[in-house]
């Protein structure tokens, strides 16, 4: 066959073409030049928001460099349930911590945009402002800003670049005019997902519960329990020598229902500590006897948040309180307060009475804390 | 004219550094203390099995903790210089290995009026003032913080000591006993005084070591030890094995 000038043009343009087509999939779309840029005219005049601390709570710490403004939770609440910050604008963060299911999703594992599932069970928000030991149940986040940077780019989860995301708001007709009121930024092109997940930080501060039956009980006092709750009580933290302790407290003490800290419930039998099929703590600090050890989550909304563990392994709360009651498993690290506990029926149904008290709808239908896009 | 001048600055020269003369230096010196944990004189290593003297049982420890409170210096006048309110003593976190079970936790008190010294004292647990306040009236990251999982409820009181392990108890090799002992109450808090002389110079650091022998603690007046098969849990208050740990933390303490 004879080559032909013309063809080698052709053939030119083909290859041009594919490269462009190519070229304009790239998940990294470039800033956008722009000539309405500008939002120096909008007012900056951010409204602080003093969020009322319940008692018996811990003081709210929040960064120097992040304080709470009606601005920036307004726009962290519209992040927080925005589908742009997923790759297909099919999920948020709300997809996985849904109001009614006390801010989890009520899976065991939650599935990602990829149809993937996640390697653990989505944990509570309630409270969440007062988790300085560290996010995730494995503490590798120190702080919300730092936790809400990853299920972004996580690939079990929403799989988005955040180059992507920041150019999805920064193109949006809202989110510039939502960033300059929040932060004072004076160009659109100032968003960041430093500024983002500043937002949603923010807004995930006034996620505070502490309106249930349990409050109303056992921390202000205004109400008598039934003789069952209180036997409930009891046995959670030991306060009628007459009745066992159901060793409890120690994991979820204080008026947040945990201590935060990192425990091996001993709900995995293992040969050695190397042997965990998630090591949870262990893999974040390197200390293998922190190997199957995980954060305590709030057993506030305890009743709303099944299935339980990090793995979702229990469906109901009987089957949790059955687990403890065991003693679980023995391994070298798991907590000593692990024992078998002894409880009769009447004794592990005042527990779960006890653990009904502890939800609180009024932070699970609070108007403030819902979708604000519906 | 000229010569008066020179003079007159000659001597307000002299005079200013003769001033600088007077500066006798720092006058607060520092004490850094390091705390150690043994069993029977070696060096406790969390997770290492330790043989126990009650029927041929063997002992692995995995958190062993006290707060301490109140350390203070006393003078020769019996003036005290206090050093720090409260601290908590970890070795679970830091006993790891061998090399850091040798060199302990150490705690570094500045600002000690230089002197002679007499007595060093330390609280372990936490005065009835302390212990009147509520973990929520800390920040985090403070010893008695809620995320220091140090308060009990049920005690209205902050736990003093943390003793938690696993015991075989068969001798067999197999660590299938949980143990764990918490002490805590108004009644239950200790101040240990030891006899100490020593001279606090400005600008110099002095070193102290505090070290704690756990076997100790499990050590009764008639000579045996705690039988740890028989009673593995003491959270509440009374039990005798609270009375026991606390009480023998004085003769548990070496200091050097």
């Amino acid at each position: 066959m004879r080559f032909q000038c013309s063809n080698v043009w052709f053939y030119a343009f083909v290859v041009a073409l594919i490269i462009f087509l190519l070229g304009s999939c790239r998940r990294d779309d470039p800033t956008p030049d722009c000539t309405d840029c500008d939002l120096t005219g909008i007012p900056f005049s951010p409204t602080p928001r003093t969020v009322q601390v319940p008692v018996d709570f811990p003081k709210l710490e929040i960064p120097s460099d992040n304080p709470l403004t009606e601005e920036g939770i307004a726009l962290g609440r519209r992040l927080f349930y925005d589908n742009r910050l997923s790759a297909d604008s099919s999920m948020s963060c709300a997809s996985c911590h849904l109001p009614e299911f006390g801010f989890t999703d009520g899976n065991a594992f939650s599935l990602g945009v990829d149809g993937l599932f996640g390697k653990r069970s989505s944990m509570s928000l309630a409270n969440i402002g007062f988790a300085f030991h560290g996010l995730f149940w494995d503490g590798r986040a120190a702080a919300l800003e730092d936790q809400a940077l990853l299920p972004v780019e996580d690939p079990l989860e929403l799989h988005e670049d955040w180059a992507r995301v920041v150019n999805k708001l920064i193109r949006s007709s809202e989110y510039p005019t939502w960033f300059r009121q929040a932060f004072g930024i004076n160009d659109k092109r100032e968003i960041t997902r430093e500024l983002a997940v500043k937002a949603i930080a923010q807004f995930e501060r006034t996620l505070i519960s502490a309106n249930s039956r349990y409050d109303a009980l056992f921390i202000r006092f205004e109400d008598f329990p039934t003789e069952e709750e209180q036997l409930g009580y009891d046995l959670f933290f030991d306060f009628e020598p007459a009745v066992p302790d159901a060793e409890c407290g120690h994991c979820h003490g204080s008026a947040l229902l945990t201590t935060n800290n990192y425990f091996n419930n001993a709900i995995d039998s293992v040969g050695s500590l190397t042997e965990f099929s998630d090591l949870g703590r262990g893999k974040v600090t390197g200390n293998y006897l922190d190997n199957g050890r995980f954060r305590a989550p709030t057993l506030r909304n305890i009743a709303l948040t099944a299935p339980y563990m990090h793995d979702g392994r229990f469906q109901t709360l009987e089957e949790v309180i059955e687990h403890y009651n065991s003693g679980g498993h023995v391994t070298e690290n798991y907590d000593a307060n692990m024992h078998p506990l002894g409880l009769n029926q009447k004794q592990k149904q005042a527990l779960i009475a006890l653990l009904h008290t502890m939800t609180d709808t009024s932070f699970v239908q609070n108007p403030s804390f819902q979708d604000p896009w519906k | 004219m000229r010569l008066t001048l020179i003079g007159f600055l000659a001597l307000v020269l002299f005079t200013g550094s003769s001033c600088e003369k007077k500066d006798d230096g720092p006058i607060n010196g520092s004490i850094e203390l390091t705390c150690k944990a043994t069993f029977d004189g070696e060096d406790l290593i969390i997770g290492k099995a330790y043989p126990y003297p009650v029927n041929f049982s063997a002992l692995k420890f995995y958190l062993v903790d006290y707060l301490l409170s109140n350390v203070r210096l006393v003078n020769s006048q019996g003036v005290a210089v206090s050093l720090n309110e409260v601290d908590i003593v970890d070795f679970s976190t830091t006993n790891t290995d061998a090399a850091k079970a040798a060199a302990g936790i150490t705690f570094r008190f500045d600002g000690i009026p230089n002197g002679d010294y007499q007595a060093f004292v330390v609280g372990i647990g936490v005065d009835t003032i302390i212990n009147r306040t509520k973990p929520q009236d800390y920040p985090s990251g403070h010893p008695l913080s809620i995320g220091a999982n140090r308060y009990w409820d049920a005690w209205d009181s902050f736990i003093f000591t943390k003793t938690q392990g696993l015991a075989d108890v068969n001798g067999n090799g197999v660590f299938s006993l949980p143990f764990s002992y918490h002490t805590g109450g108004d009644g239950l808090y200790r101040e240990i005084t030891f006899q100490y002389t020593t001279q606090i110079k400005g600008g110099q650091v002095t070193p102290l070591r505090l070290e704690l022998d756990v076997r100790e603690l499990l050590h009764q007046s008639d000579g045996n030890f705690w039988n740890i098969e028989a009673e593995p849990n003491a959270h509440s208050p009374g039990e005798p094995a609270m009375l026991l740990i606390m009480d023998n933390y004085e003769h548990a303490f070496s200091m050097f």
